[in-house]
């Protein structure tokens, strides 16, 4: 295994092993090793601080590599969340929506269809008419009335198929409703829209005093539409001594602007 | 003349050794994760065992030991104890199980002196530090440290061969052909 050379070899190395062991435990290395200690430290220092500046260096590059990947994954996190965040915006507020209209519908005991609003038609001279996803299969039929969350009119029924149904708003020329004004002598008219922005109300007799800022409601002598659903406000009155007739602009009290569900009064 | 000149290649290596013990003590012990496993010292063991013999290697082991006491902080000894075990059982592997001096023999003579030093050094410090505690085979950071150590040294195996059969022809492989 061992040549005699290499054992004698071998020998020497573990008996200097053991005689440094023994040496330090009695302290006679002490000398030795503080002279040691003392001529590497200028090196020693040199080398540590390379070490700590090349490990400083590591550290920082991984924590920006780090940084990096987190500031990734939360603006990943945060773009979903953002979603998230607009759906359940938008779910509180149909919730709110749908509460109103609940509450109105409840406290005037009317039977009433919810729809949504899913589509616009494109405005065709001053027609501003919208599409809601309820047919003639959920008993709709033209000339229902429709109202928004809060109960106020915003059109009625000009047309329907199975599954959807074309609604003439309040601000369309061709929407013509039997109005009331809710004055002493709660005067009658027929209303329509004008410029698809207000609603002109013809035909009030002369003879009727009417101001602005009276509000105006149907009348009920339309079959479909019961009496009392809010219209608007009349804003100004065209009185001339010599018609028949006198008319006024009502501003509409509902935001046709901003419909996403209505109800369809049935009576 | 002559003996000048040996004293001053002597103390030429002395100095070099100390200067690769402190560089592996004060730089690579705090170099960043895997390259702070280097062990240069192994390495520089087992290359003087491989190439030169078993009495040049014993030199280094005992001053690069001497060099680790100083800065260790475990009992003294722990280092030279483990060098000379480590030194002793690579010499006995290289002269009785290893058949030549090719870049395999020094490939496993140098996976060998890794493992033996490892265990040597992981052993005696249990011993003397935590006999009563977990058992370094069960620990993970040994294994991963083992597993670290062990590819740097073959990596650095290789590379100290192709130096070494750069510069001289002794290691170089040849064959006998039929004329």
């Amino acid at each position: 295994m061992f040549k005699n050379s290499q054992y004698k070899i071998l020998i020497y190395f573990a008996g200097t092993v053991l005689l440094l062991i023994v040496l330090h435990g009695f302290h006679v290395l002490n000398p030795v090793e503080d002279l040691l200690a003392s001529v590497s430290q200028p090196i020693s220092t040199r080398f540590y601080d390379w070490g700590q500046s090349l490990n400083h260096s590591y550290q920082n590059k991984r924590q920006q590599s780090n940084l990096q990947q987190e500031v990734k994954e939360l603006s990943k996190k945060v773009a979903i969340l953002t979603v998230a965040n607009s759906q359940c915006l938008q779910i509180q507020a149909e919730n709110n929506k749908l509460r109103a209209t609940l509450n109105f519908l409840d406290k005037n005991h009317f039977k009433a269809v919810a729809a949504h609003i899913i589509a616009q038609q494109a405005p065709t001279d001053n027609d501003d008419n919208l599409l809601i996803d309820r047919g003639s299969q959920d008993g709709l039929r033209p000339g229902l009335g429709v109202v928004s969350e809060t109960g106020v009119l915003i059109g009625k029924i000009v047309s329907v198929r199975d599954k959807s149904a074309v609604l003439c708003l309040t601000t369309s020329a061709g929407c013509h409703l039997a109005a009331s004004i809710q004055n002493k002598k709660q005067s009658q008219g027929i209303t329509s829209g004008d410029l698809g922005l207000t609603i002109k109300m013809n035909y009030i007799p002369q003879s009727d005093k009417i101001v602005p800022g009276e509000m105006v409601i149907t009348s009920g002598l339309e079959k479909e539409i019961p009496r009392g659903l809010l219209i608007g406000r009349i804003s100004k009155v065209y009185n001339t001594s010599n018609e028949v007739w006198q008319s006024a602009i009502i501003e509409p009290t509902a935001n046709l602007k901003n419909l996403t569900i209505v109800s369809v009064i049935l009576p | 003349m002559i003996i000048l000149k040996k004293i001053l290649i002597i103390i030429f290596y002395l100095l070099l050794i100390s200067l690769i013990v402190l560089v592996q003590v004060s730089l690579i012990n705090n170099l960043p994760a895997w390259f702070k496993d280097l062990n240069l010292i192994l390495i520089l063991l087992i290359f003087t065992l491989f190439f030169y013999d078993f009495r040049s290697a014993a030199v280094v082991a005992l001053l690069a030991g001497l060099w680790l006491e100083v800065f260790s902080f475990n009992f003294f000894g722990l280092y030279l104890l483990a060098l000379f075990f480590t030194l002793s059982l690579s010499d006995w592997a290289l002269r009785s199980r290893l058949t030549n001096r090719s870049l395999y023999s020094f490939l496993i003579l140098i996976l060998l002196a890794t493992v033996i030093y490892n265990f040597s050094i992981a052993l005696m410090s249990y011993w003397w530090s935590n006999p009563s505690g977990v058992l370094f085979l069960e620990q993970k950071h040994f294994w991963l440290v083992l597993i670290k150590q062990s590819i740097w040294s073959e990596l650095a195996a290789v590379f100290l061969f192709g130096l070494a059969t750069s510069l001289t022809h002794r290691f170089q492989p040849f064959f006998l052909e039929k004329k």
